[in-house]
């Protein structure tokens, strides 16, 4: 024994036995003492034990040593695991480094379970999605521990075996929190995991022995955390020889085993089902369905044990209600089951008790409540995804009010998650054009949702985190890593600038739905100034943000409201849309040809503001190039993953197509720029064969448009141009002959458009339009069909008969070469009336 | 919409006294869907569907509450009897320990961690922090499922806003932004009638816009109102069944019966199991129009002078897009027709997609 003050010499000693005696005494003397823990912290202890687990490791075995780095190692865990005040002093760079370190590098099992129990405290403590890029060894490292500490597992079945296991797996969430640090680690531990869980299944079956719960539980809530789509779908298509004893560990005794089956489930469950689906399309199989319902009431059970008792509705775990939300989103009779096993009330009635009175004072919210709301709100806005209902009954739950409160909270880390969820609560509830007409309109949403917009621009110099303040004060690292202060830094800045984009993303995307032309706060929301930050979104790298931008404009120019399409314009450049016409990011392009599909629509206007900014020949060479697009067949991505995109990509089509349909169905001088345009028509003409029947409808309506014959009393600006022609003539102009004059005006202007109208025709007829138009006679779709007899009786009463025979064709083929010639005569005519 | 000083018997009070009719306060009354009626029927609906796994394995230990049936559903998860663990394909790599050589073993303590003095002192309980399976518990009883842990929930699937559900519809008609224009005609009275549509949901046979009326009323030139349609397929019926709506189902058929295109549906269509499937590839699609409040100020609730307490039984056209419709309310004239035809809109479609 040693006395107290003496310890730290022995610390920092050479002396190996002297050392590992004073780490024992300091064990002693700090267990359950938070006083001492913070004297020894202030007197710098955290270096010594750091020091020592950090040792270098020179291949020779020396019990000593090692038994030394042990003990460091528990006394640190028993720092990490007291109040949040000193455990926070803990979390520096250099803690974390070391400790790392102790699993990239050989360390006894002992010190292993020691460091991870550290490591799971101080990231539990603080989320931090930028470790596994700080430290770019680290999955690989874990997933060597756990193929590792599996094998020995599955052949001895130590206790210690189990230990580790336990503690790595629980690690794996917690080393990558966000969406992106989850998927970055997904490769390396996806395999090694299901060996695990795969393992402990079986060998429940086969042998009857009793694997341990809780670390068959954290194995099975790793995998699921890991589990991208098309990994889960892998998993999925080996079948019920997987799922089925996953199935039964959902009347496993203990609560943590069955939620862990069942986020798992879920998330093999929703794999199966695309990210975009047409209504029309897909139908799940069956089997998924099924399996899917069977998780309902696992999950509700689960809720209702919760909840019944009074005030525990803040013990829930969230990850049930998490896992419900993944699964009503998918809607279907999944979220049919939820709303009628109450589900809507239940949730409502767990927020109540978590903020009483809707009072989300940010002392109010810990990091655990802040959870729970998150994923409460979570699922109501995945059970409102879809029913009108649904939605009718989520606000008469009250949860409107719920989601204004939450918005007007202060910012604080625990909050900014709960912001998110709110924000997708308001996403939801606004796909009602009832709801947006009627409650949003007194709901006081709007202030709301600007402010989170233009509240993270101005944070984004906000200081870094109290503790890592006070970590900065502290100039002590390890000499050999001293280059960490500063990424983890820089590294915790970016986690921070991260959250703050994904809260705009999230308030951005219910803005999406706000600015509709149906929706009453469209013009109160652009009051309130909200067009620069859109802008400024869609410039933005973060690229959920810059979609969820460009759709909102997309929505702001959506409907004959010629004021807003003005307002929008006089702050979004032609350039930007341009730019974002060619975004990497394939759903930002189909967003931004929608734009300009729907800033062309029924206004001439557009058309031509479009034409003058951009230039016809650049505006047709976009649309040319996004007629083509196909995706790319990446090298290293599953099949599964093309096609999961190639929805996108046919959107693009549609939208591009549709810019067309508008040109053309603007003046007869725009129709006539189409025209001259031949690359594109040639690639509408082959578009009439494509998959999809929206883009066959688009191409129709084309011919449709290019085939139309103009009034001239219904189109001022080309009767005005057909006068213009006259008054280019030698014309008398003495009063006398006034009438005669405009008669012979009309005449000639009847003549001019009859041939360039014919000239059209067979232009198309050229480029094959016609035949196939009589091929999507037959077509399966009736619109299709019912579009393409205008289109036909359009094209033939210009061409002047009907069917074609050969006769025919030789006769349009000779009647084509007079009608280049003529074209071009009339080109040029129409470019010198409008130079 | 109807104009009530001319067609209308009742007056104000009689409006109000008249358990099914409007009063100002049930204007908006909502649409009850069937699939909220399901959920105030019996428990029992809910599990005789909820299937049982029949994979070898123990029965599943039911809870009374979401199982009370005892009749067992095969569930077609599983085509095998039992599981068969040794010819699994593993997606990733192989799995290395020897299938038979584990050996039965005691469940490992999981309180285990470094405290090693007296008990006096304040527990740092580690384990019990992140254990929450060492209380094991009977699934039928009561269990508290704490969460020692935030531990995240975002994972690497995908976020959970990222699913798009894009509306498509059957007929270029169909889709919001269609405007139609026509008609009502109201015994001698003819008003001039615009339709806008603002929302159409095929999967939820849903559909929803404007309503403009003209010259129903001297104090308004234009009145305009907000409907919700119900398209007849399977979620919605012919009949109505609609106790707050008034019509019963010899009114139901009395008003589909006058549309020619539904007579050849007439005889199956009166079946109370009849379910109209494949609705939206069929010429004609039948619906029910309601309006439900005032735009642009959806809190007026009396207009003096109109009513739109009833509904409009709709045939909609799909190959020329126009509409029939015929106005229903208890107390008011019968058969008012709306007749509607679509405005030329040239492929001029919008692109929205509620995010």
């Amino acid at each position: 024994m040693i006395a107290e003050d003496d310890l730290l010499p022995y610390l920092r000693s050479d002396d190996r036995h002297g050392q590992l005696g004073a780490l024992r005494s300091l064990k002693n003397s700090v267990i359950g003492h938070s006083d001492q823990k913070a004297s020894y912290l202030d007197r710098g202890v955290l270096d010594d034990l750091l020091a020592i687990i950090g040792t270098p490791q020179d291949g020779v075995k020396d019990p000593i040593s090692d038994e030394c780095r042990i003990q460091a190692g528990v006394v640190l865990g028993s720092f990490a695991y007291s109040d949040p005040e000193i455990s926070s002093r803990l979390f520096t760079p250099a803690t974390l480094s070391t400790l790392v370190k102790v699993l990239t590098q050989y360390s006894p099992p002992a010190l292993l379970i020691a460091s991870l129990r550290t490591l799971t405290a101080l990231l539990t403590l603080r989320l931090t999605p930028s470790l596994v890029q700080q430290f770019p060894d680290l999955a690989k490292s874990l997933s060597e521990l756990i193929s590792h500490y599996s094998t020995a597992c599955f052949a001895n079945y130590a206790r210690q075996d189990v230990q580790v296991l336990t503690n790595l797996c629980t690690l794996v969430p917690l080393i990558s929190p966000s969406h992106s640090s989850a998927q970055s680690v997904s490769s390396e531990l996806t395999g090694p995991l299901f060996d695990l869980v795969y393992g402990s299944l079986k060998s429940s079956q086969t042998s009857g022995m009793v694997f341990d719960s809780k670390l068959k539980s954290t194995a099975i809530l790793a995998l699921a955390h890991v589990l991208t789509p098309t990994a889960a779908r892998e998993i999925a298509a080996a079948g019920p020889k997987f799922t089925n004893p996953l199935l039964a560990l959902l009347r496993a005794p203990d609560t943590a085993t069955r939620l862990s089956a069942a986020s798992l489930l879920t998330a093999l469950y929703t794999s199966g089902k695309p990210e975009i689906t047409s209504t029309s399309g897909v139908t799940r199989a069956p089997q998924i369905t099924t399996l899917a319902l069977t998780l309902v009431p696992t999950l509700m059970k689960l809720l209702d044990d919760t909840i019944a008792a009074p005030d525990h509705g803040r013990k829930c775990d969230p990850r049930i209600l998490h896992t419900l939300a993944i699964l009503c989103r998918e809607g279907g009779d999944v979220t049919d089951r939820c709303v009628e096993a109450g589900l809507i009330k239940k949730i409502v009635s767990i927020i109540v008790q978590v903020a009483p009175n809707n009072h989300f004072a940010p002392g109010r919210i810990f990091e655990s409540d802040g959870k729970l709301l998150s994923s409460s709100l979570l699922c109501l806005s995945a059970l409102g995804l879809y029913n009108e209902d649904y939605r009718k009954a989520i606000i008469e739950a009250g949860a409107l009010s719920v989601v204004v409160a939450v918005m007007n909270t202060a910012n604080t880390p625990a909050t900014r998650e709960v912001k998110i969820a709110a924000c997708h609560v308001l996403r939801t509830l606004s796909r009602s054009v009832r709801l947006l007409r009627t409650t949003m309109v007194e709901s006081g949403v709007v202030c709301g949702i600007v402010d989170l917009l233009g509240d993270a621009s101005a944070e984004e110099e906000r200081p870094l985190l109290e503790s890592v303040d006070n970590v900065g004060s502290e100039p002590e690292q390890m000499d050999d890593e001293p280059v960490h202060t500063t990424v983890t830094e820089v590294a915790a800045e970016e986690d921070e600038e991260e959250e703050d984009l994904e809260v705009r993303t999230a308030a951005m995307a219910a803005v999406c739905n706000l600015v509709l032309d149906f929706s009453p706060l469209r013009k109160p929301i652009l009051d309130k100034g909200i067009l620069p930050l859109v802008v400024s979104g869609a410039r933005s790298r973060y690229t959920p943000l810059r979609l969820n931008s460009t759709w909102a404009l997309k929505h702001m120019v959506f409907g004959d409201d010629m004021e807003t399409k003005a307002c929008v314009m006089s702050h979004l450049g032609f350039p930007l849309i341009i730019k974002l016409c060619d975004d990497k990011e394939i759903q930002v392009q189909e967003q931004a040809l929608d734009f300009l599909r729907n800033l062309t629509a029924r206004s001439e206007t557009y058309i031509d503001m479009l034409f003058d900014n951009v230039g016809v020949d650049e505006v047709f060479r976009l649309v040319d190039c996004k007629l083509s697009l196909r995706p790319v067949p990446p090298i290293d991505e599953s099949e599964q993953e093309l096609l999961s995109t190639q929805p996108y990509y046919t959107k693009v089509i549609i939208a591009a197509a549709y810019i067309i349909v508008h040109i053309a169905a603007g003046y007869d001088r725009h129709r006539e720029t189409v025209i001259a345009h031949e690359a594109v028509l040639r690639k509408i003409v082959q578009l009439m064969r494509h998959e999809n029947y929206e883009v066959r409808l688009a191409c129709v309506w084309t011919l449709i448009n290019l085939t139309w014959v103009e009034e001239p009393n219904r189109a001022p600006d080309d009767v005005a141009s057909a006068g213009q022609i006259h008054t280019v003539s030698p014309a008398g102009g003495q009063s006398s002959e006034q009438v005669q004059q405009e008669q012979s005006v009309s005449s000639f202007a009847e003549l001019y458009f009859a041939d360039i109208y014919r000239r059209r025709a067979m232009t198309l007829v050229r480029l094959g339009a016609r035949e196939q138009l009589e091929y999507l006679k037959q077509d399966p779709v009736l619109d299709v069909r019912e579009k393409t007899k205008t289109a036909i009786y359009q094209m033939d009463s210009l061409v002047g008969r009907s069917p074609l025979s050969a006769e025919d064709e030789q006769d349009i083929e000779a009647g084509l070469s007079r009608g280049v010639e003529d074209a071009g005569d009339a080109m040029q005519i129409d470019s010198e009336l409008h130079a | 919409m109807r104009n009530i000083h001319l067609y209308a018997i009742p007056t104000s009070q009689s409006l109000n006294s008249h358990p099914n009719r409007s009063s100002p306060s049930t204007i908006s009354t909502p649409i009850h869907r069937p699939v909220l009626e399901r959920a105030s029927s019996s428990v029992s609906t809910t599990a005789s569907t909820v299937p049982q796994i029949t994979t070898g394995l123990p029965l599943w230990t039911r809870s009374d509450e979401y199982f009370p049936s005892s009749s067992a559903v095969s569930l077609p998860v599983s085509p095998e009897s039992s599981v068969d663990v040794h010819d699994i394909t593993i997606p990733s790599r192989g799995f290395q320990s020897d299938n038979n050589g584990y050996s039965a073993m005691p469940p490992v303590p999981t309180t285990e961690l470094v405290e090693e003095e007296s008990s006096a002192r304040k527990k740092v309980c580690v384990a019990a922090a992140l254990s929450s399976s060492s209380k094991t518990t009977n699934p039928s009883g009561p269990t508290i499922v704490s969460s020692p842990l935030p531990l995240p929930l975002e994972s690497a699937s995908d976020p959970i806003h990222t699913r798009r559900a894009v509306a498509t519809s059957s007929s270029s008609f169909l889709r919001s932004g269609s405007k139609f224009m026509g008609t009502q005609q109201s015994g001698r009275s003819t008003y001039e009638v615009h339709v806008e549509l603002k929302h159409v949901d095929m999967a939820e046979s849903f559909i929803c816009g404007y309503l403009h009326i003209q010259g129903l009323t001297e104090d308004h030139p234009t009145l305009t109102t907000y409907f919700e349609g119900q398209m007849i397929g399977p979620k919605y019926s012919f009949i109505t069944r609609r106790r707050d709506w008034g019509a019963s189902e010899k009114t139901d058929i009395a008003h589909w019966a006058r549309f020619p295109s539904w007579r050849p549906l007439a005889k199956q269509a009166k079946r109370p199991d009849y379910c109209h499937v494949n609705f939206e590839q069929r010429d004609h699609i039948f619906m029910r129009w309601k309006e439900c409040f005032l735009v642009p100020d959806h809190r007026v609730r009396d207009i003096n002078g109109a009513s739109f307490a009833g509904f409009y039984y709709i045939c909609f056209n799909q190959l020329t897009g126009s509409i029939s419709g015929l106005y229903f309310h208890q107390s008011s004239e019968k058969y008012q027709q709306l007749e509607l035809s679509h405005v030329s809109d040239h492929g001029n479609y919008y692109s929205y997609e509620f995010r």
